[in-house]
């Protein structure tokens, strides 16, 4: 009878301890598992990642639509890379969506020089091509930008995919070329202080035109 | 010239002392276990583990309960009293967690030990077993030192829970944290790999440093009441400098390089 007892309460403080543990590992440390659903990797090269680290959330429009997976250094350009992965369910269009965005491309492609020069079956190659490229798209344009962004003034930082207003669209497991790292404060503090203001709108323009070659360079491709 | 042979004397006791309760532990380590041994594992589960539930329980509520008061009136002087999720769980699952559970546990279970098994022998109920031909360290010590091992971090996990939610209860119902931010703060700084895990490796070595100290003085005490009682005292005080000394030691080596 003693036995039976002990080994009662021994059961019931086993079953105590596994609740507590599974508490700590869900609610404590958040650990569900991806709850991402049709989840698939991207990328994106940032020049200062300060304060971001894997597990954060990335946003659009404040809804969150994946978790930063792991960040490393790329050794030639020296940016830091950040693999992130994405619910496939929220950034893809649906069926009717798709149409739609296919058939706007397909306007798009009709109306540019480069069609309307070319000879009759290689725009059937170029229309052919277009559509197969559509199949695997993400509903992030290629002018959307990403940003390291803080969740109050003292929170987490996190990811945060700022749409843009373009046709084109990023494929699943390419990168998102428009990027913008952690805002330094003390950055911006010392530039106002030593009047380098003047000198930080300069390489902000010149980063304004890198960009636009690189779009220009994509569209090229394209 | 007396003085100093007694010096010796006692640096040699305690020399060979601690070679004795090494060679004990191995030989408890690294034996089989039986099917009578597993049933007196179980009952010593039951008197250690068990019963040591409700007082790791309370203490864990109370120092939950005070974390987020402290936290709280901190925090709120520089108006980021949205982390103070992120503090209580941090503070219990690195440190207060296992020590101060590893505290309580020297002084409620370990003491109990001591004064057991050193009662035993000095009413020579240990020699009488080696007479029958029982082995006392595999009937007696081996399932005491087993349940002590499995069971502190069992309780230093319960702790850490029920202090959780204590800073939950003080913070978010009676100050008027966002519970939202309580969590998701908790949850966006709380790695299980780096802080749970190595809480509770921290406390599997103090659970073993404990229950060790604790049945070694009690099998190696002088077999008179003065003895037992010079026993047990020394049992917690010994746990506790060694889970003082063996934290800083363990937090130096988990926490202290560069993430």
């Amino acid at each position: 009878m003693k036995s039976r007892t002990s080994e009662l309460t021994v059961g019931i403080f086993v079953i105590i301890f596994g609740v507590a543990l599974f508490f700590l590992a869900m609610k404590v440390s958040g650990l569900s598992g991806t709850n991402l659903r049709d989840a698939y990797d991207m990328t994106a090269q940032f020049d200062n990642v300060n304060g971001l680290k894997p597990r954060a959330k990335v946003t659009m429009s404040g809804v969150t639509i994946g978790r930063v997976t792991d960040i490393t250094l790329d050794p030639v350009s020296r940016l830091a890379t950040v693999h992130f992965e994405l619910d496939g369910k929220l950034t893809s269009f649906n069926k009717e969506q798709l149409q739609t965005v296919k058939s706007n491309a397909l306007e798009e492609l009709r109306y540019s020089t480069e069609y309307t020069e070319a000879a009759p079956a290689q725009q059937k190659e170029m229309e052919k091509q277009l559509v197969d490229n559509m199949d695997s798209i993400t509903s992030i344009d290629e002018d959307a930008y990403i940003m390291v962004a803080t969740n109050g003034l003292l929170g987490e930082k996190y990811l945060k995919v700022v749409p843009g207003g373009g046709l084109n669209y990023v494929k699943r497991g390419e990168s998102i070329a428009n990027t913008q790292g952690t805002m330094d404060l003390e950055d911006l503090i010392s530039k106002f202080i030593t009047g380098g203001a003047g000198k930080s709108s300069e390489k902000t323009a010149d980063a304004k035109t890198s960009d636009e070659s690189a779009d220009a360079e994509a569209s090229f491709v394209e | 010239m007396n003085a100093i042979a007694l010096l010796g004397r006692r640096v040699i006791e305690r020399v060979r002392g601690i070679g004795v309760a090494t060679v004990m532990l191995l030989q408890i380590l690294f034996s089989m276990p039986t099917k009578l041994g597993i049933s007196l594992f179980i009952y010593q589960m039951h008197r250690i583990g068990v019963m040591s539930l409700l007082i790791i329980g309370v203490s864990g509520l109370f120092i939950g309960l005070v974390l987020g008061l402290q936290g709280y009136s901190i925090l709120v002087n520089v108006g980021s009293e949205a982390m103070l999720g992120t503090m209580v769980s941090l503070t219990l699952l690195r440190e207060l967690a296992p020590v101060v559970a590893a505290l309580l546990f020297a002084g409620r279970a370990g003491s109990a030990l001591t004064a057991e098994i050193g009662l035993m022998k000095a009413t020579e109920q240990l020699s009488s077993m080696e007479m029958i031909g029982v082995d006392p360290l595999k009937r007696i010590v081996s399932p005491r030192l087993w349940a002590g091992i499995v069971s502190l971090p069992m309780l230093t996990v319960i702790f850490a829970a029920i202090g959780i939610l204590g800073g939950k209860m003080v913070g978010v119902d009676f100050l008027g944290v966002d519970e939202g931010s309580y969590w998701s703060g908790m949850q966006s700084s709380v790695q299980f790999g780096h802080d749970v895990v190595n809480g509770i490796i921290k406390s599997i070595v103090f659970a073993l440093i404990c229950t060790w100290i604790a049945v070694y003085q009690g099998y190696a005490c002088e077999p008179t009441s003065e003895g037992i009682a010079t026993s047990t005292t020394r049992t917690v005080v010994y746990s506790s400098l060694c889970v003082l000394g063996f934290d800083f030691v363990l937090t130096a080596v988990m926490f202290g390089g560069v993430q």
